[in-house]
């Protein structure tokens, strides 16, 4: 298990109720059960049930032995919680399998961080997280990660948005990981939505690889992907991709990368597939340097080469988090500050 | 004050292009004072303001001369703490960037940007502090957010005022003019301004001014007596003007 200080020192309570902990492979072991928000251990029978109930379809995972939550959000209901994944144990592959749901008409908001301790060398997190946002629901997942230098991440998110639900994904990734696969999938039905955000620092060394798959099977609906990456001297793919579908589909992809030496490499895949004329999906990148206008000018306000450029890629932050929570946007400005913007 | 700013035998070259050819000129006037510069456009005198600062881009030879002190070679923030100011006519717009973010962090401690308290009424500039950096502002708030932002520089003995009266309506340019003024006066620090149409010069003490004219000084005198000649006769003619003469 992690130790305390060392918990403590690495992630931020933001002050929410309940307060979802998912240690190694070691089961959740506190489960909550109020009239708006249901938290269970994944291997809890009653998950089982709810799913065969409801009939819902999740992606398999052929693990022996695994960790994971249940949250439900309950028709018409608010809720909010945060979650944290924990690996203490070197060399660990944590394995996770989470279910979200948000039943119709509710509106759940999720703040979720993964750490683990700064004794921990090569972990890997590997999880398997089904979504399913009911009828005119509202689920706002929010992550911001702390992994080590030497950790491996690996998620596979698929979502599903019922007529007129919502579906925002706010991901940031700031500090030093070895490496991140994050692809989630999405598909959204008549008059629902959704909105991919991501925002990473990639140091040198790291492999980033972040985009998305919306597929916007419905009459009405909508899904953009925003990207945005500055690239410290590592590797950053991103693939995102649009289906549109369904009548009158709308869906916009955009990338802004800022390459802050000669050893950052960008590579934007988006794609872009219409199986209905009549569908708009459109998209837009820009790959490049930082300004050196703008550089220019803050010197001329008397800030030096250095100073002027972590001004600017701070502005770049700054826009790529309006829209986000207010706590997401404290908790990034809060990484900043400390971190020094990592360069 | 003597020698205060002058370039000798300057020479800018701009993407292979020279634009300004072995110019000398003394461009010193006293504390307080402007000097102005009149030109056509793409005579040069962007060009010079910005070879000055040290922008890049700009190729030099010859020597920029601050108080004495050989600017060539300082990269741009330095040159603004040995005392050298310019104030853009089109600033670059800085999304996510927030001027008074960027002032606090330039001053480094808040109850100094208190101080400033007095420059932000006169440059009815509260309203635009929180926001992006030139960013949607109209012509007037530009030239004031550019005010602004020099005020807050310490020690500057030479201000470089690129067309401040450029695109903005009168009630903005009487406020500009006003404000560079005393300015000067509060920074005990003299101005060189670059002016199309003169029209500002009713609200500041110029005592000196000057054509360029194809990358050259082509007249020097006092600027009310060459901004009517300049409306009377066009900049052609100052070329073979009696001030060069003799």
């Amino acid at each position: 298990m992690m130790n305390l200080e060392d918990f403590l020192n690495n992630y931020m309570n933001i002050g929410l109720n309940p307060y979802i902990v998912l240690n190694d492979n070691e089961p959740l072991l506190l489960e909550s059960d109020t009239d708006s928000l249901e938290v269970l251990s994944i291997s809890n029978p009653l998950v089982g049930k709810y799913i065969k109930e409801k009939k819902l379809v999740l992606q398999k995972n052929d693990w022996k032995k695994y960790t994971g939550y249940f949250i439900k959000c309950a028709k018409n209901s608010f809720g909010n919680a945060q979650t944290c994944f924990l690996t203490s144990e070197e060399g660990l592959e944590q394995r996770v399998q989470n279910i979200i749901v948000v039943e119709e008409g509710g509106h759940l908001e999720l703040f979720t961080g993964c750490l683990s301790g700064k004794h921990v060398k090569g972990n890997i997190h590997r999880s398997v997280t089904d979504i399913f946002v009911g009828e005119n629901a509202t689920l706002i997942f929010n992550m911001i990660h702390s992994w080590g230098s030497t950790s491996k991440v690996y998620p596979n998110v698929k979502v599903h948005v019922a007529k007129g639900g919502k579906y925002i994904s706010n991901y940031i990734v700031w500090e030093k990981v070895k490496e991140i696969i994050s692809n989630p999938t999405v598909e959204v039905d008549d008059g629902g939505q959704t909105i991919l955000n991501s925002l990473s620092y990639i140091h040198p060394k790291s492999n980033m690889d972040l985009g998305g798959n919306i597929k916007l099977l419905g009459k009405d609906s909508v899904g953009e992907i925003h990207s945005s990456a500055v690239n410290g001297g590592g590797d950053f793919v991103t693939n995102t991709i649009l289906e549109g579908v369904g009548d009158n589909s709308k869906g916009h992809i955009d990338c802004n990368a800022l390459l802050l030496n000669d050893g950052a490499k960008v590579t934007a895949i988006p794609q872009l597939f219409s199986k209905n004329s009549n569908t708009q999906l459109t998209h837009e990148a820009f790959l490049g340097k930082v300004s050196s206008e703008e550089i220019e000018y803050l010197q001329t306000k008397g800030f030096s080469h250095d100073d002027a450029e972590e001004i600017v890629v701070k502005g770049f932050v700054n826009k790529s988090i309006v829209g986000m929570p207010e706590k997401v946007q404290e908790r990034m400005l809060d990484i900043l500050e400390k971190a020094k913007l990592g360069f | 004050m003597g020698d205060m700013f002058k370039v000798k035998n300057l020479s800018v070259t701009v993407d292979g292009q020279e634009i300004i050819t072995d110019l000398t000129q003394d461009f010193t006037v006293p504390v307080g004072k402007f000097f102005v510069l009149f030109g056509p456009n793409g005579c040069g005198k962007s060009t010079l303001f910005r070879a000055c600062m040290g922008f890049s881009k700009y190729e030099v030879s010859g020597d920029i001369l601050l108080d004495g002190k050989k600017m060539n070679g300082l990269k741009i923030d330095k040159r603004v703490k040995s005392g050298l100011a310019y104030m853009y006519q089109n600033p670059p717009s800085l999304k996510g960037v927030k001027f008074e973010d960027v002032a606090k962090e330039s001053i480094g401690d808040d109850l100094v940007w208190k101080e400033y308290s007095k420059d932000i009424d006169s440059l009815d500039a509260r309203k635009f502090l929180k926001r992006d950096i030139n960013v949607g502002l109209s012509g007037g708030e530009v030239k004031r957010s550019e005010l602004l932002s020099l005020a807050i520089l310490e020690d500057t003995k030479v201000f470089l005022f690129d067309e401040p009266d450029s695109g903005i309506d009168l009630d903005n340019l009487k406020k500009v003019g006003e404000y560079m003024g005393d300015l000067l006066k509060k920074k005990k620090a003299m101005g060189i301004i670059v002016t199309h149409s003169g029209d500002i010069l009713k609200y500041i003490d110029a005592v000196k001014g000057a054509v360029m004219y194809r990358g050259k000084i082509a007249c020097v005198g006092k600027p009310m007596e060459i901004l009517e000649c300049i409306k009377e006769k066009g900049y052609s003619k100052c070329v073979n003007c009696e001030e060069v003469k003799k």
